[in-house]
């Protein structure tokens, strides 16, 4: 295991981007429970850490609904790719829709501290 | 074991040298309206109860809202910038050097009723996007909306706007109200090659007639989405070249934008056979014949390697590298293809396709990425 940072590091419902040895893992904390899942979706090998990111909108814009790129689902432990909506299993890696499986690593909390398998 | 930046780029693209070629100003009837940029009291209350002008009513079944969960407003699947301030984050975030706005929430204007309303609504874009959007000295730059459906209001749009720094193409869809290879267009194409601006064509207009037994019998939004834009674009092409614009027009650079790639070599090397098969017939068309020209200067494919240019996206290529890198080839990709993301719209591309793909050499990424887009679009010395 490597540790890849703090827990504070990696804010709740969101992804964040971590490279380990040059693999780049978008890693999830959903509610306490992390996920470790391959940042090159393989639709345009862009990265799926973003999903769950606001919008970008001006400041007056009204957007209620669909208010991020993406969308990370804490109870189905599953993302859309921010791009172009593709899901993922973050347990499995794989996309129902298509049958492709991207990488998943074993993330781990050891007290504050986070850790990824490789 | 660092934690990085969140970014959505490559390492090497902060490097490169990139202009994107259709990133989208998707300024709403609202912003228009509240913006002070409608002048009429009559339009200006019409499009705050309304919004913008139907297109025959409304089309179903052809919206990618319809197909996946986007936003209600298709356009705004990453979002929305419309300030020069906005749009300089978002070149942050694609590792664009420069960019240039295309429309975004215009589509049913060359077909739509109500020809006052889309005037005004085209004067207020072009406004706004002058006075708002556009900056040249942060690479922001302006493709100009140019109505093919009035061609008195599309030369008074050049004139107005068209010879200023910050514009560097002139913007029509495919699919439009004509063909552009329409002789009344001319009028327009001699003010393009006077003010030495491109005309950009992005998907959108009539792509998709309610009425046509093709549209009916279709399914699904991938049969609209692949098979509409393919059959907009490809006649457009075809009609610009065989209604002699080109001969007419040599100096006359027209890219299409949104459209993919692999239009080029479907296309170029068919439309030269099938010239040689029946080449008696160009002399019928009405510029051809005013023009006293019984055949086309050069081969049809000539025009497209020469005047022609597409911008990426989507892109599709082979997995394969070897069938990525002949595709390539066969496309002349050297000398055709502009880079281009389509922010914020569904068929996003980011630059990523760009590097660490053996196909594409440091040379060719060179050619996609600026070097092409400098040859067509009239930036400010």
């Amino acid at each position: 295991m490597q540790k890849i940072g703090t827990i504070d590091e990696f804010p709740e419902g969101r992804g964040t981007k971590v490279d380990v040895d040059g693999i780049e893992i978008a890693v999830f904390n959903l509610d306490g429970d992390f996920y470790g899942i391959s940042n090159v979706c393989p639709h345009r090998r862009l990265p799926l850490h973003r999903a769950g990111e606001p919008k970008r909108l001006p400041e007056d814009d009204d957007a209620e609904d669909f208010d991020t790129i993406g969308e990370v689902d804490a109870e189905e432990a599953c993302i859309r790719c921010p791009w172009h909506r593709l899901e993922f299993d973050l347990e499995s890696g794989v996309n129902h829709q298509t049958d492709q499986r991207v990488s998943t690593f074993d993330v781990e909390v050891d007290g504050d501290e986070v850790y990824v398998e490789i | 074991m660092a934690q990085t930046t969140p970014s959505p780029l490559h390492p090497d693209a902060e490097d490169a040298r990139i202009f994107d070629a259709d990133v989208h100003l998707n300024v709403h009837i609202d912003d228009l309206v509240e913006g002070g940029y409608i002048d009429d009291p009559m339009i200006e209350d019409k499009l705050d109860k309304y919004g913008s002008p139907p297109v025959l009513g409304g089309v179903t079944g052809t919206s990618a809202k319809y197909a996946k969960e986007v936003d209600e407003r298709a356009d705004h699947i990453l979002g929305r910038a419309i300030t020069a301030d906005e749009l300089d984050d978002v070149a942050d975030e694609l590792g664009a050097d420069e960019m240039l706005l295309t429309p975004g929430n215009y589509l049913p204007m060359p077909h739509g009723p109500y020809p006052a309303v889309k005037r005004a609504v085209t004067e207020a874009y072009n406004d706004f996007l002058m006075e708002e959007a556009v900056d040249p000295d942060r690479g922001i730059y302006g493709a100009l909306l140019v109505p093919d459906w009035d061609v008195d209001h599309g030369l008074a749009e050049l004139e107005r706007y068209g010879d200023e720094d910050a514009i560097i193409s002139a913007f029509n869809w495919f699919s439009g109200y004509r063909p552009w290879g329409h002789e009344s267009h001319d009028p327009l194409n001699d003010k393009m090659v006077e003010l030495d601006l491109p005309l950009q064509m992005h998907f959108g207009g009539l792509t998709h007639h309610p009425t046509s037994l093709k549209h009916d019998s279709k399914r699904t939004y991938i049969e609209h989405v692949l098979l509409d834009r393919d059959e907009g674009a490809l006649a457009e092409v075809l009609n610009i070249i065989f209604t002699g614009l080109f001969d007419k027009y040599p100096d006359l650079d027209i890219v299409i934008n949104e459209n993919g790639t692999t239009w080029i070599p479907h296309l170029a090397y068919r439309a030269d056979n099938w010239y040689q098969n029946s080449p008696e017939d160009i002399r019928l068309a009405p510029r051809m014949k005013e023009m006293g020209k019984e055949y086309l200067d050069k081969m049809p494919s000539e025009y497209i390697f020469e005047n022609m240019w597409t911008t990426t996206v989507p892109i599709a290529l082979p997995d394969d590298p070897r069938r990525a890198e002949s595709m390539l080839d066969v496309s002349r990709a050297e000398d055709t293809f502009i880079f281009a993301t389509d922010w914020p719209h569904s068929a996003i591309d980011g630059p990523n396709w760009m590097f660490d793909n053996p196909a594409i050499g440091e040379d060719l990424q060179r050619r996609i990425f600026h070097e092409n887009a400098e040859e067509v679009y009239r930036f400010p010395e």
